[in-house]
């Protein structure tokens, strides 16, 4: 069955998952991504866009193991403190 | 002098039995003028930044000590006054010195606050849940007004009007332009139609009414926030980024970002209050299925693109 846009969509939603939950690095994920949009390029959806890049996926990544990973950290590390907000 | 923030909560936390969820970072004070130069001196801090009343200062350890200080009319001396006058406060060395510890019912005040604040919102929300159920009233409700006004003008906190018909409300820069708002509410709904129809003053407005709201079960408050939520999540992050080639977003944390929105500057009055102190069984109840529901809809035309 030919790649719908949706499908594609829901694809790239996946990827985008697996990169955050770590699951894929951001390297696999933009190769995953190149694979896709050649799919979609072949299936004809030229509505389709996903022009993202390695850092986009990185800065994924790194939200996530910066809010839910670090806040397990056992030890008294304050590697992970917040910049001061002079707005505050 | 008085220490606040997450250092006292730990210590007042651990009174009553509890253990707070995280390491404290910063040191928050609350200080009178002279009290601040004598703390500076005694624990060896070095100014960085003065910010209005504010004084950031670095520890000999590296870490940040924050020093509110009191001017006339503010807040802080409110709370310095309080303390002074009504309790008798646990103390803790810091750096040498040892400072009071604010008591959870004033930390309690400080978070009711600024729960409204996007500014660290998901840190904040847990906080001021877990005080709420342990102090369950504000001893402090004048103090906590004023600083709440204090909030609103500092961080220029505002929400938009709903006493609008529904096209001016939506017709804003940040709504998506492929999706009807309505209709991403229609094909979300838990039920046949969208929770929100069920508590509408006039279908013709945005405003809702808190009597039909309460009248409903806890659930089905719960189907109607979360509804907003999925939708709001949808149509600024996931739609603008699946149809409109804008940035990345990932479900859940849309899903996140978009119930903070509701709980601080998106909503208002009793709906956002919901919000706030269900945040928990809200996260909790997140369906990371939501953007194939919305998917699906879109695939057997049961939602419609904006023709341009």
């Amino acid at each position: 069955m030919a790649l719908t846009l949706t499908e594609a969509q829901r694809l790239l939603l996946g990827i985008i998952s697996s990169v955050e939950s770590g699951i894929t690095t951001p390297e696999e994920a933009v190769t995953e991504l190149a694979d896709l949009k050649a799919k979609a390029v072949k299936a004809n959806i030229p509505t389709f866009q996903a022009d993202y890049t390695l850092e986009n996926f990185q800065s994924i990544r790194d939200a996530y193991v910066s809010e839910y990973e670090s806040s397990y950290e056992p030890t008294y590390d304050t590697s992970t403190d917040v910049d001061y907000d002079p707005s505050y | 002098m008085l220490v606040i923030g997450s250092h006292a909560l730990r210590i007042g936390l651990e009174e009553v039995g509890k253990r707070l969820n995280r390491a404290p970072s910063d040191l928050d004070i609350l200080a009178w003028p002279g009290e601040a130069d004598y703390f500076i001196l005694e624990a060896n801090l070095t100014v960085e930044k003065r910010v209005g009343n504010k004084w950031l200062c670095r520890a000999p350890d590296g870490r940040w000590v924050e020093i509110e200080i009191a001017t006339t009319g503010s807040s802080s001396l409110d709370y310095l006054r309080w303390e002074f006058e009504m309790t008798v406060s646990t103390a803790a060395d810091f750096y040498g010195v040892v400072i009071p510890v604010a008591p959870l019912e004033m930390l309690y005040s400080l978070k009711r606050a600024h729960r409204h604040s996007p500014r660290m919102f998901h840190k904040h929300v847990k906080d001021y849940n877990l005080l709420r159920e342990i102090v369950k009233t504000d001893a402090l409700p004048e103090i906590t007004k004023k600083r709440y006004q204090e909030t609103v003008e500092r961080e220029k906190l505002r929400t938009p009007s709903l006493n609008k018909s529904t096209k001016d409300f939506f017709d804003d820069k940040v709504s998506n332009r492929t999706f009807i708002h309505d209709q991403i509410h229609e094909v979300m709904a838990f039920g046949d139609r969208p929770m929100f129809e069920k508590i509408k003053i006039d279908p013709n407005k945005v405003a809702c009414s808190k009597e039909k709201f309460f009248a409903l079960t806890h659930e089905e408050r719960a189907h109607c926030v979360q509804e907003e939520v999925y939708v709001i999540a949808l149509e600024r992050a996931i739609i603008p980024m699946l149809f409109e080639g804008e940035g990345m977003a990932t479900p859940v944390e849309a899903y996140k970002w978009a119930l903070m929105r509701i709980c601080t500057t998106l909503c208002s009055g009793w709906f956002r209050e919901f919000a706030l102190e269900n945040y928990e069984d809200l996260m909790l109840r997140y369906n990371w299925t939501y953007t194939n529901k919305f998917l699906k809809a879109v695939e057997e035309g049961r939602i419609r693109r904006i023709e341009k």
